[in-house]
């Protein structure tokens, strides 16, 4: 936002040559006054840019010095320093009074002042943060995960059926070597399953971790910020 | 985070799963086992197959445990090593001590010679004494007592059951030695039920003459062979498994059994005589291997004792067996109208023994009997005796049966060993207690135990009137000890003894 760096006594002292001029204007033309008058209400509310059509409306009726210097201080608040300074020089050659003129001095000091100042580069917005990057939990990982659990259920399975068929010691020998040969191989099956689901399990996870993904960006409003923000989904 | 390291200690361990199979077939009953040639369900309930490379020639399957295809051994350390008739013992201790001069005792049974060298060398054993007498006057049914010294006292009592009374060993476990005899049905000769401590075993019903323990299948089962004749007269054994009642008939010499191993082949021998209390004739019961694989009697090789055989006394009287010539191998005597010493060899026992005894007092039968060279010669003298080992050597306590016990007086006498040639050397004679006027009885047995615990043995003897005399070690005083109060027709005849005991 640009500073006021006229101050207070500027306004003092535009209101005065606009209420002047109206008191003018109020003396010699309708037109003119109607003009002032309603640069001078526009002024009030910030119109600075009506305020200005108005008083040029003005002097173009009756060119009246206080014109001058109200435009300048109309061109000063709309940020047209050369204009400003102009219309400030303009009133000056009228030859006002001295305490006007040192008005209209002090306004052309601040209007070249501001514009001599550099235009002040905004710095860019900051980046939003990069979100950290996520792991991706996908239908691979799934299937890994599902084939590992399913594989570690068939050898668990397995081994408890051949720990049962190699404890059972009913029948005879013959019959027991038999049981005991299914025994060993389901337990070795069994076993196999486990560690294939184990690894299965084990590849699911591990290629869930390794699977490193951006994050999803969404944005959201927030009631007091404006900005962005990062979610993470699995 | 799971590492890589935890990740493969964890595939090891489920591999390691695989494993887990406890392969330890326990067997109930012998059809359990129908894996291999002549399988069976040994005593420790795993099976074993026939393997002859296996001393006992029996293999435990390949899914017996920690025993797995290990040659099967049915060796324990006897929880009481006074009882004969047991597994052989495990070489420890006093089983280590004895079997280094007794190696069968370790290798096929812990029999009478191991009992007695045991207590000879074992300082840390010593043992009750319990004899079964079964006594007879060859008339009436015999009488049994049961005799036992417990260090301070004898004890008798007499038993009620029939047939023979003899002490078997130990159940597997157990330190006491059971008492068994035969009952038959009322008003029956016969015999028809084994009846012990602990147990009565249904028997094939027979006249029922022998009952021993013996490892006779290698199996470490609790076995009894019994000898009998049948209702055909003809002799038996049956082989009794003490364990679950089950017994096979074997036909074999069937009188005065005892058990050694003369052919040291791990396998327990017999001897055994005729039957007929006439005959001299005696056998080794070779214990052999069935085409069926199981044990049985195999090949005998039948002896005799020499002419003259003395009037009232039997024959044969029974064996006795003892390492005579320091070869740590089991020798056998048998004892009857005269003393036949037979070395044990490995082809088995020779038909003809190594030296023969005969006269009194004894001595060699060729130097004797009317033709040899020594003054001593009488003729019809039976024998009763028992074999002694003693710290260095072996000597022999014979007791001789006169010819005419009513004039004659009886004597007994103890020989020294000589190793070679095995024959007599030393000859002793015991001093009888005053019998007054009249002779003392003939001695009908001879029993050698270690009564006074002091490691040396000592003799027991009995005569035809059932006193019993005692001599401690080699002290040459009988003393007597007691008297069975028999109801019999004296003089008894023959008087069969069987011992045993328990540590004291």
């Amino acid at each position: 936002m640009t500073r006021d760096r006229g101050g207070a006594p500027r306004r003092i002292a535009t209101a005065l040559v606009i209420a002047g001029l109206a008191a003018a204007t109020a003396a010699h033309a309708d037109a003119v006054d109607d003009h002032v008058a309603r640069g001078r209400r526009l002024y009030d509310q910030g119109d600075f840019g009506h305020a200005r059509d108005e008083l040029l409306a003005a002097y173009q009726l009756e060119p009246r010095p206080e014109l001058l210097f109200a435009l300048g201080q109309v061109e000063l608040q709309l940020g047209r320093f050369a204009q400003a300074i102009d219309d400030y020089q303009r009133f000056l050659a009228t030859g006002p009074a001295p305490d006007q003129a040192a008005l209209a001095q002090q306004a052309i000091g601040a209007a070249r002042a501001r514009l001599a100042e550099k235009p002040v580069a905004a710095p860019p917005p900051a980046a939003p943060p990069r979100p950290p990057r996520q792991p991706r939990w996908d239908d691979v990982d799934t299937g890994l995960a599902a084939l590992g659990g399913a594989l570690l259920l068939a050898g668990a399975g397995l081994e408890v059926s051949g720990y049962h068929h190699g404890r059972d010691h009913s029948g005879t020998l013959s019959q027991y070597n038999h049981r005991l040969s299914d025994a060993v191989v389901a337990e070795w099956t069994g076993a196999g399953f486990l560690v294939a689901g184990a690894a299965a399990l084990g590849g699911g996870l591990l290629r869930w971790r390794l699977h490193l993904v951006d994050a999803e960006v969404q944005p959201i409003a927030a009631p007091r910020t404006a900005g962005v923000a990062w979610v993470q989904r699995w | 985070m799971v590492t890589a390291a935890r990740a493969l200690a964890a595939c090891a361990a489920l591999a390691g799963l695989g494993a887990c199979v406890d392969p330890d077939y326990h067997c109930t009953i012998q059809d359990d086992c129908d894996v291999g040639e002549a399988a069976r369900c040994e005593v420790d309930r795993r099976c074993t197959a026939y393997d002859p490379v296996c001393p006992s020639h029996r293999r435990y399957s390949d899914h017996s445990g920690p025993v797995s295809n290990s040659c099967f051994d049915d060796a324990v350390t006897p929880a009481n090593r006074c009882a004969p008739g047991q597994p052989p013992a495990v070489r420890d201790g006093c089983g280590a001590t004895v079997c280094k001069a007794l190696p069968s005792c370790c290798d096929t049974g812990w029999s009478e010679a191991c009992v007695e060298l045991a207590q000879l060398s074992c300082s840390d054993l010593v043992c009750d004494t319990r004899i079964a007498i079964t006594a007879s006057d060859g008339k009436a049914a015999p009488e049994l007592w049961s005799l036992t010294w417990d260090g301070k006292h004898w004890a008798m009592a007499s038993d009620a059951r029939k047939g023979v009374l003899a002490w078997l060993a130990p159940a597997p476990g157990e330190v006491e030695p059971r008492l068994a005899g035969f009952t038959s049905p009322a008003a029956s000769t016969t015999m028809d039920e084994l009846v012990l401590d602990g147990g009565a075993f249904p028997v094939t019903a027979a006249s029922y003459l022998e009952a021993s323990s013996v490892d006779f299948d290698r199996d470490g089962r609790p076995t009894a062979v019994l000898g009998y004749t049948d209702a055909g007269g003809n002799p038996r054994l049956a082989v009794v498994k003490l364990d679950d009642g089950s017994s096979r008939a074997i036909s074999a010499f069937a009188a005065r059994l005892s058990w050694g191993d003369l052919d040291y082949d791990a396998f327990p021998d017999g001897m055994a005589a005729s039957t007929s209390a006439s005959s001299g004739n005696y056998r080794l019961l070779s214990n052999a291997e069935a085409a069926d694989r199981s044990r049985t009697i195999g090949a005998v090789v039948e002896t005799s004792m020499g002419s003259g055989l003395t009037t009232g006394a039997p024959a044969v009287r029974g064996f006795g067996w003892v390492d005579l010539n320091r070869d740590h191998l089991l020798d056998v005597i048998a004892y009857g109208s005269e003393v036949n010493l037979h070395a044990g060899a490995r082809v088995g026992l020779p038909d003809t023994p190594q030296v023969r005894i005969d006269c009194d007092p004894p001595a060699a039968a060729a130097t004797c009997n009317g033709g040899g060279t020594t003054t001593n010669t009488q003729t019809a003298q039976s024998f009763a005796g028992a074999a002694v080992p003693e710290a260095v050597g072996t000597a022999l306590v014979l007791a001789t049966f006169p010819a005419s016990p009513a004039t004659e007086p009886p004597s007994l006498h103890r020989a020294e060993i000589a190793t070679s040639p095995l024959g007599l050397a030393r000859l002793s004679s015991y001093v009888f207690p005053s019998c007054g006027a009249a002779p003392c009885p003939p001695i009908l047995a001879v029993v050698a135990r270690d009564l006074d615990g002091d490691h040396q043995l000592d003799v027991i003897a009995i005569d035809s009137e059932l006193q019993v005399y005692t001599a401690l070690g080699s002290q040459l005083q009988l003393t007597r000890a007691i008297k069975l109060p028999t109801t019999l027709t004296l003089p008894v005849t023959e008087v069969h003894t069987s011992v045993s005991g328990a540590p004291r």
